[in-house]
């Protein structure tokens, strides 16, 4: 009986996973599938038992701990309507130019990306303030909601952010250091947003509705207050005095203490529900990252990284050539794979390579971070899209049209990232992390 | 019967992950104040809390299952007739269910082997395998809670009795 040859199944895996993603699998089970269907066509069945226990593994990272905690932070003050404030701390800085609403946008996700950490949290939760409000205001609906998705992407490059924690418990790298580098690529985006908002001018109402924002000083004060959780979180993990996961720790008390003495927007009758959320969204990117771990694993087991390795080391002649290669990498798997199963599967390939042409891991994994991020609103899979899509009722088409201008900032100011690691560096160097 | 069967489990799950979630922020809050103002670290901490957080995901993610959040691509349904998508949603929820079971089968077959219940972790000393056998469990659940969507959510049933997932 003849064998199949390891293309064969490669096509063949290839072949299922693009099928049952279309078909609509949930991404955590196509995980699995994939896992399952590699192992099967390489003969490797020996594998199978330890399935569960690898994906177990994958998850017992210390660092992981991060991450519900981030997200108890998030669910806690979008409780006590910390939208609303960050908008009315947003206009009052930047509401008087015209098109004041589509800048106020991008600040507020600026300031909400330094609490929520997560893009889709981030999209999912503008989309349904922010955009009616423009919409209220005259811009154009696919206008108000391709912006508030690009500028959610901002979530994971201010820190502190979902993907610099798996980044660097995957790298062995500091996460104190990369939530560090975000900060000026961050800013960045943030400026290429703006500059974006005001080349749009044919997109901006000529005459905008006036909005009313109370500004009596205890207002103020009370309105920019949540900006305390990022300064506690950055503040705790530059002095060293705590890790970045403790540092999580003590945002929730302080996000808590908030929400229960100062803004009372949080009773006992909201804890499981709160609670319940956060396990939901935990559970949701916790799952896949063991069960993408489960994937890279069997891939690394059959040798698949060295020969990816092999190729791309082959192709790229130096380290921005290979940063350009590892984005192109990263933007056609993020067009079918979820960010973070992205992350999970190529950090332990690409990583050693990056090392080999020089380029420092840690501006390497802003770099990823950033790329990772396209992925999430590029069709077909884009989970922002469809986020947006189920918010506002727009298409698909309509809402990646709307996107588009700002993904081209994006792209520009990744772009700009690649070609000036001091961006990332400079910080971390600084502070001496 | 096996309706209230499924949501009596639910609740089960999310007592137990709210529970699990709740100790794993009390720990780690306690874990700063012992190491910093007491000067006395919890040794134990990290691995309890990693263990919580073990629990807090599987069980949220049988309860994704429950409520049908798992995220998917849904760009079928953008080309399909209606009764075309409700079909491939119908056979996605099988192959959900078939996978479960899949990785209830390999972690049978993995605990079925008397030297793995051997290795201990490190600081509490619990069996290793015991964490394994609770994931394994939590796939049960799992599995349990999408056998009763396949069998509610059949495709030749009219679609007023259809849940909307």
């Amino acid at each position: 009986m003849a064998t199949r040859g390891a293309g064969d199944s490669d096509v063949i895996t290839l072949a299922t996973f693009f099928v049952f993603l279309l078909a609509g699998l949930p991404i955590i089970f196509l995980l699995i599938l994939a896992s399952i269907s590699f192992a099967f066509e390489r003969d490797a069945v020996v594998l199978f038992e330890t399935f569960l226990v690898q994906s177990v593994k994958g998850i017992e990272a210390t660092g992981f701990l991060a991450i519900p905690l981030y997200m108890l932070v998030g669910e806690i003050m979008n409780r006590g309507g910390i939208t609303e404030r960050l908008m009315r701390t947003s206009f009052r800085i930047v509401g008087g130019f015209r098109g004041g609403l589509a800048y106020v946008n991008v600040l507020t996700n600026a300031f909400a990306a330094a609490i929520l950490g997560s893009a889709t949290a981030q999209i999912a939760i503008m989309t349904r303030s922010v955009v009616p409000e423009m919409e209220r205001h005259g811009y154009d609906k696919r206008f108000a909601t391709g912006l508030t998705v690009a500028t959610g992407l901002l979530g994971p490059i201010i820190p502190p952010s979902m993907l610099m924690i798996i980044y660097g418990v995957l790298a062995y790298q500091s996460v104190a250091a990369l939530f560090i580098a975000g900060i000026l690529p961050g800013l960045l985006v943030t400026l290429f947003f703006f500059v974006t908002v005001g080349l749009s001018r044919k997109q901006l109402p000529a005459v905008e509705t006036p909005t009313e924002t109370a500004s009596t000083g205890s207002s103020v004060v009370l309105d920019a207050l949540p900006v305390v959780i990022p300064a506690t979180i950055i503040a705790g993990v530059v002095s060293g005095a705590m890790t970045p996961t403790e540092a999580g720790a003590i945002a929730c008390v302080v996000a808590l203490l908030l929400s229960v003495f100062i803004y009372r927007s949080l009773r006992w009758v909201d804890y499981v529900p709160v609670v319940k959320n956060v396990i939901l969204a935990s559970a949701s990117v916790v799952a896949l990252i063991g069960f993408a771990t489960l994937l890279g694993w069997v891939l690394a087991y059959e040798g698949v990284p060295r020969l990816l390795a092999e190729a791309l080391s082959s192709t790229a002649v130096g380290p921005i050539s290979f940063l350009f290669l590892v984005c192109a990498v990263v933007f056609l798997l993020g067009m079918f794979l979820d960010g973070i199963g992205v992350l999970i599967v190529i950090v332990p390939i690409l990583l050693p390579l990056a090392q080999v042409f020089g380029i420092d891991p840690i501006h390497f994994g802003v770099v990823l971070a950033v790329a990772t991020l396209t992925g999430l609103v590029s069709p077909p899979v884009g989970p922002g899209l469809y986020i947006a899509m189920d918010a506002t009722g727009l298409s698909l088409m309509q809402v990646f049209r709307g996107a588009f201008p700002f993904l081209v900032a994006f792209v520009a100011a990744l772009c700009v990232i690649i070609l000036f690691p001091d961006l990332s560096n400079w910080l971390p160097d600084v502070l001496g992390l | 019967m096996l309706s209230k069967l499924d949501q009596w489990l639910a609740r089960f799950e999310l007592a137990l992950a709210v529970c699990a979630m709740t100790a794993l922020v009390v720990l780690l809050i306690a874990q700063v104040i012992f190491r910093y103002l007491l000067q006395s670290p919890l040794f134990f901490a990290e691995e309890v809390a990693l263990l919580l957080l073990v629990i807090a995901t599987f069980c949220g993610l049988s309860l994704l299952v429950f409520e049908g959040k798992l995220i998917s691509v849904t760009f079928a349904a953008l080309w399909l007739s209606k009764k075309a998508d409700r079909w491939l949603r119908w056979a996605m929820q099988i192959m959900v269910l078939a996978l479960a079971l899949s990785l209830v089968v390999f972690a049978w077959r993995y605990l079925s082997v008397p030297w793995v219940w051997n290795e201990r972790s490190a600081t509490i000393n619990l069996p290793r395998a015991l964490i394994y056998a609770a994931v394994a469990l939590e796939m049960v659940f799992l599995a349990f809670h999408q056998t009763v969507r396949c069998m509610r959510d059949v495709p030749w049933q009219p679609e007023a009795q259809v849940t909307p997932t």
